[in-house]
Formats: structure tokens, C-alpha cells, sequence
């Protein structure tokens, strides 16, 4: 033992040797690491990933290390990082054959809106994006394409029997999710009005109206064949958006009161749009739908595209402190505490590692020049 | 068993439904009514987006990518079918409506078709779809002549028509527990079950689930560029040999050039 | 986990087949798990190499050779511009096919527990494919013959429909809202969204159970039990005249004719041999000379018949509604006449004994009756002994459901 620590020793005294003998360079690290306080400190920590990608082991050493250590991303970790999911792609992210070429061009994800009753009434909405009602009327029965998760403001124009009465209802529509994909590739979601909503409104009350499709799984038969919900009022308190959400999956929200919002003076600012229509002649929306997440899902899967997120998945590293799962109920304050999962895989593999030392060692290393500690100035002058 | 627990949940409907006449109103339900009955959850339900269950086979046993199955859709007397051609010269984008549309199709891929002449609702058009879940394996020289025959009726379109879903998932049925009846265009009716049932289990009871036809009445979006969406980026298929697809013709009763 | 392990079982014939070499058609649903569990590993890699396209199993050595998949993918994505049609035909070419019973319609054999006569008109243990012969001997001894298994691809397709619909919801009433609220003018105010303020209870989670929804149901066969002889439709009278294991099965005297030609052969390939003359040695030759010492000839007093009974079919393949015409031929191949010969087919659900259609040359008892399947018990019931060397033909036809 003695032996071979004067070996080292010796070879580290020719090595500084040797060094002595070269010219003396000065290497400084990246611009970049020289902005961060230290190797693994400027890097995202555990849980406060932006985003949904889940921090993996391979980012972490990555944030250890981020040029020294060539890793090999996402081979020995399940999680593909740059997709936003964890694990179990395979469900939702089949490795699809990409053969089309046309669904390259990013179009937003639409559902459609069959406007029914009553007969005639005009439709119109905001078709260019800057807050007014200017597109073409459409003219009930019609449909129309709108952009998936956005809040939209329409006018309705030419009642039957209503002459003169004008409103501006919201309908705000879910994002597809995996429940409503297959019905929202096929269908569209009615809105309807009756003669009942008409009548509520213009004595001044507010209605809210939900278009739902019933969860076959969840709603038992039991209640199979009482289609009277349609039309009956809930009591007062009940939230028929709690309602419907128990009851299947959320397609649309109406809400319809007799504000006129281009009156003067009526806010018209909060008029304007958040954002342009993303497609030229499809409705821009308002403000965004309040659903959460899914923006990115994909009502099918055209080209392998990710289509949602995991049930019973996490979206970040530790739930401790974060809303549930999915199939939680979703937009709770923070208030989860215990999270079990437990795995029954048989699972053969080396013992994870309870601790994990990373030596960093760039070469070259770092060489400042000395920093001066002593200063002489001589001044002479020649010609006093 | 069953029988009890349908009595019971027939009982509970009543109560419900008497509940209903007297008060009139609907109060909020329990969060409990609405959990799942049995324990457990299959992971692939005939309810899911389309090309969900079809790319879980793609990566299940045995590959089955590449292979183009081939599958034939009738309907009623004058119904027609039409895929869509992308780069067809035709203005509508269309093949030629066919009494019987044949191709092969991916397995995985969703391919939406277009059904035109539906009696009692001319000039109404429907683009359903079709996703090929599973493949057959006839021998070599029997493969068109043994397409997996989607057979829809008129109740489909109507249905669809009125603003429902239809949801078929087409199985191949298993000969020892077929039905005995011979099969025709009109003893060919499809197993009706209720809302409450996963198709796709039921049709599994009964045979191997090669196909799961959805059919709405949604249309065509008006802009041009929400088309790759609605077609699902326009999967490749394959026409089938003239050969077989002559002798096929021979057997429909109007030509399809007709009209 | 039953279907699957048929599948894990029928795979591994197809690799006791190609690893040995022996083309011998051994397989039966019947005979499959008798089949022993060879090595593990080689019948892996033929269960996996089976499936693919671009794989050839060379069976002359039993070793795998794995060509790379992407250069025989058919697909378009690896190729680019071959044609769909032509991938539609070649992309199946795989050397060991895969088949899936559910396409087949079969009968014939003797599946399941083995028949047993049990009285003069029940049989016990008669599935609902099988087909077999029921005989006494001269000395009265029963037996019971199954004849062989007759595959029509004839895959049907049914379906299941579900139709459901979106409901507009409960719908809430409230006093209108203020418009305006007091104060600043600019407050965003964001209407209620979807997201739930509202807590659940959850009784119990609902769990994933995992991927066996669907649940495996290829339930393969390898080639050999679904081979046939492959011929049209009209070739009925010709088909019957051949006796299916002629193939392969030598029969009495056939035996001696063909070693007599093989040694001929082989005397007469030895002196063709010698072409090389050298001189003052002697050339070697053989001269093989065998005649015949004698017979010994021995005399049964009461041959034992055997009878053998084989099953045809005209067609391979059938749609929903053709008519496909059978023939049983049983044929004596013992030594002795065999009598009381009762021939029993028992169809499955999706054959349908057209009535009328009956043809027998000899003079039988016909009785149908209805079966567990749904169908028809087919019986004949032989009025005369069959002696040595005869045989009966009986044809009918099935209308396929």
C-alpha cells in the first residue's frame, strides 16, 4: 500500500514536471457554465421541471455534468424526456409508421358545432380575430369547425318569434380527450336552444347549459333510460358542470345571459380577442378553455402523434403536494399527501443505487493566471 | 347472479324515475354511484380514439406492420362508397363510388370513407370510419378473395342521421361457437348491446376483433386545411388486383358504373 | 392461457418439423400436446422468426438464417414507390405460415377424448368435427377408426354494434350576473371553466388490469395440418379413387414390388460402374446374385380386417353460402371381411347436410339426427360385410352457414 501511494506520488510530481515544461495555457469553461454558481447547481431539480417532462436520471447527471459526460438519452431510462410523457409510451405513443405527408402541416385540432335549434336563428362569430361578430351568418341548421379548447363568443341574430332580440352567449369547448376522441372524430357536439332558455334569459337569468357524453363505465345502469335529465332542472346549488363531469365527459359549456357586449362602453377591451383565429376562416377564440391540459392531444392518431396523458400517471416527478392523477378530481388546490403506487412486476435488477458519486474531472483544467498581489511602479523621468 | 343484480338496478331505475315525478328536479348524484362496477378497467375499449386499439396490436404479437388487410365494405341495395385519393385529380378527391369498397388497408392506420345514395336521404353524405384492429391469415392465393367483409345496414346511416354514434367492431367468429344460421345480407345482423358495454369485449367473447367501424354524421370541414385532420393524414391503402376485383363485380347486382 | 399455450404447443411442432427434417404429417389438434417440449431456445427463435417477412427457415440443415428485416420489408415505408398491390400479395411471404383455426372450418378426425360406441346408436366422446368408422372384426372385435381432417378456409365475419350519443346536461338557472363590477373598470374576470372545484370521494380507484383485454386468441396451426390436395372443383370421381395414405403408405404386396425394382437397381448400377480397365490385374466385380429359396405362406383361419377411412373434400376454401360435396371412402385393407360398419360424421355448427344429397354405391342405413352443435349427425350404417380389398365411397354434400 505504502508502494503505491509514493508510485502516485512520484508520477504526480512528474506530471507537474511536465507541465512545467510546456508553455502555460489558460483554458477558462463555456460562457455558459461560467453564468451558473457551480456543476449540478444551475441545473432544474426534481419536481420543478417546467413544463411535463419528468426529470430523469439522465438529467440530472446531465445537469451534473453538461459537457463532460456523453449519456445515452432515454436508452436505460424509460421516460422519452422530449415528448412530455412518462413511461408506458407505448399506449398512448405507438411508434407509428409516419406515411403521411400531409399531416406535416400543423393544423390545430377542431371539433365540430352543429348549431340546431331553433330553425333560422343566425350564427355568427368572430372569424378574423379582432373581437367582433364578422363572419358569414350561419343560418341554423349549420355547422362549423372550431378550434379544440377555446372559449368563444357568438351572437345570435334573427330568433323565430323573437324579432329584435339579439344575444351573446359563450360556448366553451373541452379539449378532446381520451373519453370523447372517438365520439368528437365522428360527431358533432349540438347546441341547442329552447324556446324554455329564451324565455330565462330575457326575464334575467343566467343559464348554463353543459353537452356531455355519459361515461358508459362510469354511469351505471341504474340510471339507464332517464334521459329526462336532459330537460329538468338541477336543484339549486348543484353545479351542472360537477354534474356532468360525474356523469361522463365534458364536450361543451353554454353559458347564456342577455348582456350585450357590443354596447358601447361594455367592456370593450375584454371584447378583444386573446388570440387570432390560427387557420384563416375558423372562429378565433376568446380566451382559452379552462380545461387542463390535452392542448397537444390529438382526437385520433393520424401519424403516432401523442394523443394524452397516462390515466393514473403522474405529470411530474413527485405528486407529494400536487393535484392527483387524472382520474382525480383535477383542479384542487394542492392538496394530496399520500400517493401509493405499487408495482407487481417481477422485476429482476440490480439493486438501485442508493447513493450516486459523480467525479467531474474536464481536461484540460482550469488555469487562471495568478492574480497580482503586489504592484511596483517606477516612474523616471528623463527630461525634469 | 346477473338476473339479480339487473332486478336490482331495474328496481333503483323505478325509484329513481319515481323520485323524478314527484320532485321534478335532479339533485346532484353521489360520486360513488358513478365509480365502476367491476374492479377492473380493460385497457383497450372500443370507446377509445381512433387508431388507439389498432396501433396497441402493431406493437402486440407477431408484426403486422406493412401488411395490408384486406377488407370489403357493403351496404344496403344502392349505397355507394368512396374513398379518399389524395392527389386524385378529381375534383372531389374521391375514388369512384363503388356498391362494394374493397382495399387493403394498414393495420392501425384509420381510414375515413364516404357513403353516398343512402335510401330515404339523398344527396346526405357520411364520412364514417374504418380501423383495421387485426389481420387474417388465409392462404397466399385466397387473400382478396376472403377480405374482411364489413357489412352495414341501413339502421347504421339512419341512426347516425338522427346524430348518434354507431360504434361496430367486427369480429371474426370463432366456428365452434358460430351461430347456426347461414349467413346472408340479411342474416347478417350485428349484435345490438347497450351503452353500458365495451364492444370490443363483447365481440371478443365471440371471436377475434379484426375491425371497429365508427360511423357519425360529421362532415367534411369547410377549410381545406382542417382536411388532413378529418382524413387522419390520408393513410395509404391498396387497391386490389383487377383480376379479383372483376369478379367481384360479377356479383353485385348493379354495376357500379351505373347511375 | 389456454389459447396461448396451444399456440406456444403448436409452435413447437413446427420447429420439431423443421429441425428434424421429417415432412411427415403428424399434426392434428389432437396429437399437439403430446408433442414433446424440445430445447427452449431454437424454438424461440423460430417462434419469432416465423412471424417475420424477411426470414427463411432452411429446413435441409435445421439452422435459422436471419436475412435482415428491413431489406425484405414489402412495406412502402422501407421501400418507396413498390407497388401497394404487389406488397398486398408478397408481403406475406414468410416461408413458415401462419394460420389461424378460427378461418378454417374443419371436420373430419377424431378430436378431443376419444369416440367410444356405447350402445348400438350413441357414441361417447364425438366432438362436433369428427368423423370416424365403427367395425367388428371376423373374430367381433370393435374398432374404431377416425378418418383424416378436411380444412376449408372459410372465415365469417359478424360484428357488434353499440350506439350511443351525447346528452346535453342538467342545466342550471341563476339570477343574471352583474356586468359591471364596482370598482375598477378592468378587472379580468374569468368566467367559471371546466375545472372542477369539487371534491371527489373516491371509493376505490379503478385499476388497469393490464393488456388482456384483448385477449390472445391465435390459436396457429402449421401448414401440414391444413395441406390438402389442391384441385378444382370437378375432379370428384378422381379423387375418390385415390386413396389419401397411398401417398405415403405402402401396402401389402406394393412393398415387395418395390424392394424387388430397388435391388434390381442396385445389381444393375454396380456393373454399370466399372469403367476403368487396368492391365494384368483382374477387375474386381461384384455380381450380387440372389433367387428366391422359397415362401413361406401362412394361413389365418379368420383374417383381421382393418378398415381405413379417409375424407375428402372439393374445395379448399368456401364463403358463406357455397356448397361443398364430401366424400367418405373406407376401404378394407386387412385380411379379413369386416362387418356391422357404421360411419359416423358429426358436423359442426357451420355445415349443413344438404338433404337429398346422399350418393353411396353400396346399400346402407342413412339416419340424421340433430347434434349438440346444432347440426347434423350423419350415420351410415353398412347393410353388407365388407371383404378384403373392397371399399365404399359415400358422398354428400354441406351447405357452409
Amino acid at each position: 500500500m505504502k508502494r503505491i501511494v509514493t508510485h502516485l506520488s512520484l508520477v504526480a510530481t512528474s506530471a507537474i514536471l511536465a507541465t512545467g515544461c510546456v508553455p502555460v495555457r489558460h483554458n477558462l469553461p463555456p460562457e455558459q457554465r461560467m453564468m451558473e454558481v457551480g456543476p449540478g447547481v444551475g441545473g432544474p431539480g426534481p419536481g420543478v421541471l417546467g413544463g411535463m417532462s419528468a426529470p430523469s436520471a439522465a438529467d440530472l447527471a446531465a445537469a451534473a455534468a453538461p459537457e463532460a459526460m456523453p449519456i445515452a438519452q432515454s436508452d436505460t431510462v424509460q421516460g422519452s424526456v422530449s415528448d412530455g410523457e412518462i413511461g408506458l409510451v407505448n399506449y398512448m405513443h405507438p411508434g407509428a409508421p409516419s406515411d403521411s405527408p400531409a399531416a406535416a402541416i400543423a393544423a390545430p385540432p377542431t371539433l365540430q358545432v352543429s348549431f340546431r335549434n331553433p330553425d333560422g336563428m343566425q350564427v355568427r362569430y368572430d372569424a378574423t380575430g379582432n373581437g367582433g361578430f364578422d363572419s358569414e351568418p350561419l343560418i341554423a341548421p349549420a355547422r362549423q369547425n372550431f378550434p379544440q379548447g377555446g372559449l368563444y363568443r357568438v351572437k345570435l341574430t334573427n330568433i323565430p318569434n323573437r324579432e329584435g332580440v339579439e344575444l351573446y352567449p359563450t360556448v366553451e369547448l373541452a379539449y378532446a380527450n381520451p373519453r370523447t376522441g372517438a365520439y368528437l372524430a365522428h360527431n358533432s357536439v349540438p347546441v341547442e336552444f329552447t324556446e324554455e332558455d329564451f324565455d330565462q334569459v330575457l326575464t334575467g337569468n343566467f343559464v348554463t347549459k353543459v353537452i356531455y357524453l355519459p361515461d358508459p363505465e362510469f354511469q351505471g345502469p341504474a340510471l339507464a333510460g332517464i334521459d329526462t335529465l336532459v330537460s329538468t332542472r338541477l336543484d339549486p346549488g348543484v353545479d351542472p358542470i360537477v354534474e356532468a363531469d360525474r356523469r361522463g365527459s365534458i364536450l361543451a359549456i353554454i353559458r347564456l345571459g342577455d348582456k350585450d357586449v357590443e354596447m358601447s362602453g361594455a367592456g370593450a377591451d375584454s371584447l378583444a380577442s386573446m388570440m387570432t383565429a390560427p387557420i384563416p376562416g375558423l372562429p378565433a377564440p376568446y380566451a382559452p378553455a379552462m380545461t387542463d391540459g390535452c392542448g397537444h392531444c390529438q382526437t385520433g392518431a393520424p401519424s403516432g402523434a401523442p394523443m394524452a396523458t397516462q390515466y393514473g400517471m403522474t405529470m411530474s416527478a413527485t405528486p407529494i403536494g400536487i393535484p392527483g392523477p387524472p382520474h382525480l378530481p383535477l383542479g384542487q388546490p394542492a392538496g394530496l399527501q399520500k400517493h401509493v403506487m405499487r408495482n407487481h412486476t417481477a422485476v429482476k435488477m440490480p439493486r438501485p443505487s442508493e447513493k450516486i458519486r459523480i467525479d467531474v474531472r474536464n481536461q484540460p483544467g482550469y488555469r487562471y493566471p495568478a492574480t497580482a498581489d503586489r504592484i511596483r511602479i517606477t516612474s523616471q523621468n528623463l527630461n525634469p | 347472479m346477473s338476473e339479480i343484480t339487473t332486478l336490482q338496478t331495474r328496481l333503483a331505475a323505478g325509484l329513481i324515475a319515481l323520485a323524478f315525478l314527484f320532485e321534478g328536479r335532479v339533485s346532484g348524484s353521489e360520486p360513488a354511484d358513478f365509480l365502476p362496477r367491476g374492479s377492473s378497467r380493460p385497457l383497450l375499449r372500443a370507446s377509445d380514439p381512433p387508431g388507439v386499439v389498432g396501433q396497441a396490436r402493431l406493437t402486440g404479437r407477431g408484426p403486422v406492420v406493412g401488411y395490408y388487410q384486406p377488407v370489403a365494405i357493403t351496404g344496403p341495395k344502392g349505397v355507394r362508397f368512396s374513398l379518399p385519393h389524395a392527389g386524385n385529380p378529381s375534383p372531389s378527391g374521391m375514388t369512384v363510388p363503388a356498391q362494394r369498397l374493397e382495399a387493403g388497408f394498414l393495420i392501425g392506420s384509420v381510414y375515413r370513407f364516404q357513403v353516398t345514395h343512402i335510401p330515404g336521404a339523398l344527396g346526405v353524405e357520411l364520412f364514417p370510419t374504418v380501423e383495421v384492429i387485426d389481420r387474417t391469415y388465409p392462404p397466399q392465393h385466397l387473400v382478396t378473395r376472403y377480405p374482411i367483409e364489413i357489412q352495414l345496414d341501413d339502421e347504421d346511416f339512419q341512426t347516425a342521421l338522427r346524430g348518434q354514434m354507431v360504434t361496430r367492431v367486427i369480429y371474426l367468429e370463432d366456428p365452434q361457437t358460430a351461430i347456426p344460421e347461414l349467413q346472408n345480407p340479411k342474416t347478417n345482423v350485428p349484435l345490438e348491446i347497450s351503452e353500458f358495454q365495451d364492444p370490443l369485449a363483447v365481440a371478443d367473447e365471440y371471436g377475434r376483433p379484426v375491425a371497429i367501424v365508427r360511423i357519425g354524421s360529421l362532415t367534411p370541414p369547410s377549410q381545406p386545411s382542417l382536411l388532413p385532420e378529418f382524413y387522419f393524414g390520408y393513410p395509404q391503402w391498396a387497391p386490389f388486383p383487377h383480376a379479383s376485383a372483376s369478379q367481384n363485380a360479377d356479383q353485385d347486382e348493379v354495376p357500379s358504373e351505373l347511375e | 392461457m389456454r389459447t396461448s399455450s396451444i399456440q406456444s404447443v403448436s409452435i413447437l411442432s413446427v420447429a420439431c418439423t423443421f429441425l428434424v427434417g421429417c415432412a411427415s404429417q403428424h399434426l392434428s389438434r389432437k396429437d399437439q400436446p403430446k408433442t414433446p417440449r424440445v430445447a427452449a431456445r431454437p424454438v424461440n427463435a423460430i417462434e419469432m422468426n416465423s412471424f417475420s417477412n424477411g426470414v427463411s427457415v432452411s429446413p435441409a440443415d435445421g439452422s435459422i438464417h436471419l436475412v435482415g428485416h428491413r431489406s425484405h420489408c414489402p412495406c412502402e415505408h422501407c421501400q418507396g414507390a413498390l407497388s401497394a398491390a404487389g406488397a398486398m400479395q408478397s408481403a406475406d411471404t414468410s416461408t413458415v405460415q401462419i394460420y389461424d383455426t378460427q378461418e378454417f372450418l374443419r371436420d373430419g378426425g377424431d378430436s378431443g377424448p376419444t369416440a367410444v360406441r356405447i350402445s348400438d346408436q350413441t357414441f361417447r366422446g364425438l366432438q362436433p368435427e369428427d368423423t370416424i368408422v365403427h367395425y367388428k372384426t371376423a373374430t367381433g372385435q370393435p374398432e374404431i377408426q377416425a378418418s383424416n381432417q378436411v380444412a376449408l378456409y372459410a372465415p365469417r365475419f359478424r360484428s357488434v354494434r353499440q350506439i350511443s350519443g351525447s346528452l346535453a346536461g342538467g342545466r342550471a338557472v341563476g339570477p343574471a350576473q352583474m356586468d359591471r363590477p364596482v370598482g375598477i373598470v378592468n378587472v379580468d374576470q374569468p368566467l367559471p371553466g371546466l375545472v372542477m372545484r369539487d371534491s371527489l370521494e373516491l371509493g376505490h380507484a379503478d385499476v388497469a388490469r393490464g393488456l388482456d383485454a384483448m385477449r390472445e386468441r391465435e390459436r396457429t396451426v402449421p401448414v401440414e395440418s391444413v395441406q390438402q390436395l389442391n384441385v378444382a372443383s370437378n375432379v370428384m370421381a378422381a379423387l375418390l379413387n385415390l386413396t389419401a395414405q397411398q401417398a405415403y403408405d405402402l401396402q401389402g404386396e406394393q412393398k415387395a414390388l418395390v424392394h424387388q425394382y430397388a435391388n434390381a437397381a442396385v445389381t444393375y448400377q454396380l456393373d454399370e460402374c466399372l469403367e476403368v480397365a487396368v492391365q494384368s490385374f483382374r477387375t474386381p466385380s461384384l455380381v450380387r446374385d440372389q433367387t428366391l429359396d422359397g415362401f413361406t405362406i401362412y394361413d389365418f383361419e379368420q383374417g383381421h380386417g382393418r378398415l381405413q377411412i379417409s375424407k375428402f373434400a372439393d374445395r379448399e376454401d368456401a364463403r358463406p353460402g357455397d356448397v361443398v360435396t364430401f366424400g367418405i371412402r373406407i376401404e378394407n385393407v386387412g385380411d379379413g371381411e369386416v362387418n356391422e360398419v357404421v360411419v359416423v360424421d358429426n358436423l359442426t355448427t357451420r355445415l349443413e347436410y344438404v338433404q337429398g344429397s346422399l350418393e353411396c354405391e353400396a346399400e346402407v342405413d342413412f339416419q340424421a339426427v340433430d347434434n349438440q352443435a346444432q347440426s347434423l349427425q350423419l350415420r351410415w350404417e353398412l347393410k353388407e360385410p365388407l371383404g378384403v380389398g373392397e371399399s365404399v365411397t359415400i358422398q354428400f354434400k354441406c351447405q357452409v352457414r
